[in-house]
């Protein structure tokens, strides 16, 4: 440091010189030509005239504000303690809106963090069915949750969705949305045992029903398309489930647009072909779905379904509701889906 | 006649500017408007008087037109005069009015036609115009050893530092601030000479 200071003044001796020395006959010439310089000679009388044109000088806003800020004196004994209790309220608002803003946002997250793991499925079915007002469906993941020695396919193939001609015709006439939500429940259930086949015709019928409604083509398109995908055999079955699984949305979507019945009458359909596959396969832990079986019977009561049907989603609901469901009672389920199922198809 | 003098010391007309401003001032927060006028007439009068010389070198030498140079004068000179009730008496007069000058002078160098001023100043044409328009001599001088040395070839800021220490007469001391030690100061003012110099020696000869 010290050194640094000596180096310092060193240089400016050195600078001081070089400007003395060396720059001293510029200096000097330019101080001469400097001090020889006036101003012209009319230059005060001109400006003096030019003075007496402006108006009167007046202190301006900049120095007015000043001022006044200058004799403001806030008193402290009443500003402080309502500055701070502005500020913690300020706190306590933004801190209470900020924890109501993360615990709903967790809320919400939460069933779907679920999803990530394949065996908490069922937890999360169960959960949903007990806490929801308007029950979540996902044929996808419901299948993927009923446990069952054999395979979904053989209990598909052995309690099939349509069996007899309809015998409700003024109701069936509306109900196309019902016949695919079925259909779209059993090609997925085939699709998850490998029957690809069986899958194939159930997609098939999916798109003459389609073709049939008039729906837009890009819907039949899209299981036009799985179709042949599930035929070309040249992907993986979790691929090809994955990829039918993405028709419910779609499906729903259309069907939403179309109303609220219609939306009722797809999730029916699958749903019962759920119902009936949980209760050949005997799972009555999954079986228990009072609020589904509610939220139905409610629907199908304002769509003014036939009197048996409601009659029969009523005793149904009544058995699933239960807490523990014993082996007569799963009987008794699969034989009034069965009959809901003759009914409506 | 303009003399060069470091701006902290009092000069000859400084403490009568100042006296007649201070009455002004109180003149004013009494509410005697008539009153207050004309004490600041008077020190406009004195400021005219005592730095109209000053005021027209500096001019020149950062504008090399006279005639420019005086309108900047008058423009400086009208904007203390205005300025007058807010002064607060905190530098001398001297560095009061250079302040006011060197703000105008940069805004004015944003201005295009005066850059076309400078690249003509630059080509060697202002001399033509110097002779054409007749000025003193002593002016013509002035700008002609200006050009001579390259003056204009400074970088913004250095020449800012020439004309501060050479043709307004800061000391070193006074050119120093918080950020700028005196030693850098001289530094700066050293290599400027040999820039100015070496200018003047490859030009003309």
């Amino acid at each position: 440091m010290h050194g640094n200071e000596e180096r310092h003044e060193e240089l400016a001796e050195i600078v001081d010189a070089d400007e003395r020395v060396h720059g001293r006959h510029f200096i000097n010439e330019i101080r001469a030509r400097v001090r020889a310089v006036q101003a012209p000679a009319p230059f005060r009388v001109r400006g003096m005239a030019r003075i007496r044109t402006l108006p009167p000088p007046s202190p301006g806003s900049l120095a007015r504000w000043r001022e006044a800020l200058k004799a403001w004196q806030p008193r402290p004994v009443v500003w402080a303690p309502v500055l701070a209790s502005g500020l913690v309220l300020s706190l306590v608002c933004n801190g209470w809106l900020g924890y109501r803003t993360l615990s709903l946002q967790r809320q919400l997250a939460e069933p779907f963090l679920a999803l990530e793991r394949e065996s908490t499925a069922r937890e999360l079915l169960t959960h949903l069915d007990l806490r929801d007002h308007a029950p979540f469906f996902n044929s996808h993941l419901f299948q993927s949750s009923i446990k069952t020695e054999t395979s979904l396919g053989a209990l598909a193939a052995a309690h099939p969705a349509f069996e007899e001609r309809s015998m409700a015709l003024g109701f069936a006439a509306t109900s196309e949305f019902y016949v695919v939500g079925a259909l779209y429940a059993e090609a997925l259930a085939f699709l998850r045992s490998g029957n690809f086949d069986v899958a194939v015709k159930r997609l098939v019928s999916i798109e003459k029903e389609l073709r049939r409604m008039y729906v837009p083509s890009s819907l039949a398109n899209y299981v036009s398309n799985m179709r042949h995908v599930l035929e070309s055999g040249k992907y993986r079955p979790v691929v090809l489930r994955d990829g039918l699984a993405l028709f419910q949305p779609l499906c729903e979507e259309y069907a939403r647009s179309q109303g609220t019945e219609q939306l009722t009458l797809f999730r029916v359909g699958a749903w019962l072909v759920h119902m009936r596959l949980t209760a050949a396969a005997g799972d009555t832990a999954l079986l228990r779905q009072g609020n589904r079986a509610r939220y139905f019977l409610h629907e199908m009561q304002n769509l003014h379904a036939p009197q048996e049907v409601l009659e029969a989603l009523g005793q149904l609901s009544h058995l699933v509701a239960k807490p523990q469901i014993a082996d007569g009672d799963v009987q008794e389920v699969l034989q009034l889906v069965k009959k809901i199922q003759t009914i409506l198809g | 006649m303009y003399t060069l003098g470091s701006h902290s010391q009092d000069a000859s007309g400084d403490a009568q500017v100042r006296a007649l401003i201070a009455q002004g001032q109180i003149l004013l927060a009494q509410g005697q408007t008539e009153a207050a006028k004309a004490q600041f007439d008077a020190a406009a009068d004195a400021l005219y008087r005592e730095y109209q010389h000053y005021l027209f070198v500096l001019c020149l030498s950062y504008l090399y037109d006279p005639e420019q140079a005086e309108e900047m004068c008058h423009e400086v000179l009208s904007t203390a005069y205005l300025a007058m009730p807010t002064f607060r008496q905190e530098s001398s007069v001297k560095t009061w009015l250079s302040g006011i000058c060197h703000k105008k002078i940069h805004r004015a160098h944003r201005d295009w036609s005066r850059r076309k001023l400078l690249l003509k100043v630059q080509q060697g044409v202002i001399q033509a115009e110097v002779h054409a328009h007749g000025s003193p001599n002593a002016v013509q001088e002035l700008l002609e050893m200006l050009r001579e040395y390259g003056v204009y070839t400074l970088s913004q800021r250095d020449r800012t530092l020439f004309i501060k220490r050479y043709i307004e007469g800061y000391t070193l001391a006074e050119l120093t601030t918080r950020w700028t030690s005196e030693t850098a100061v001289r530094k700066r003012l050293a290599k400027i000479i040999q820039h100015l110099q070496r200018y003047r020696k490859d030009a003309w000869q």
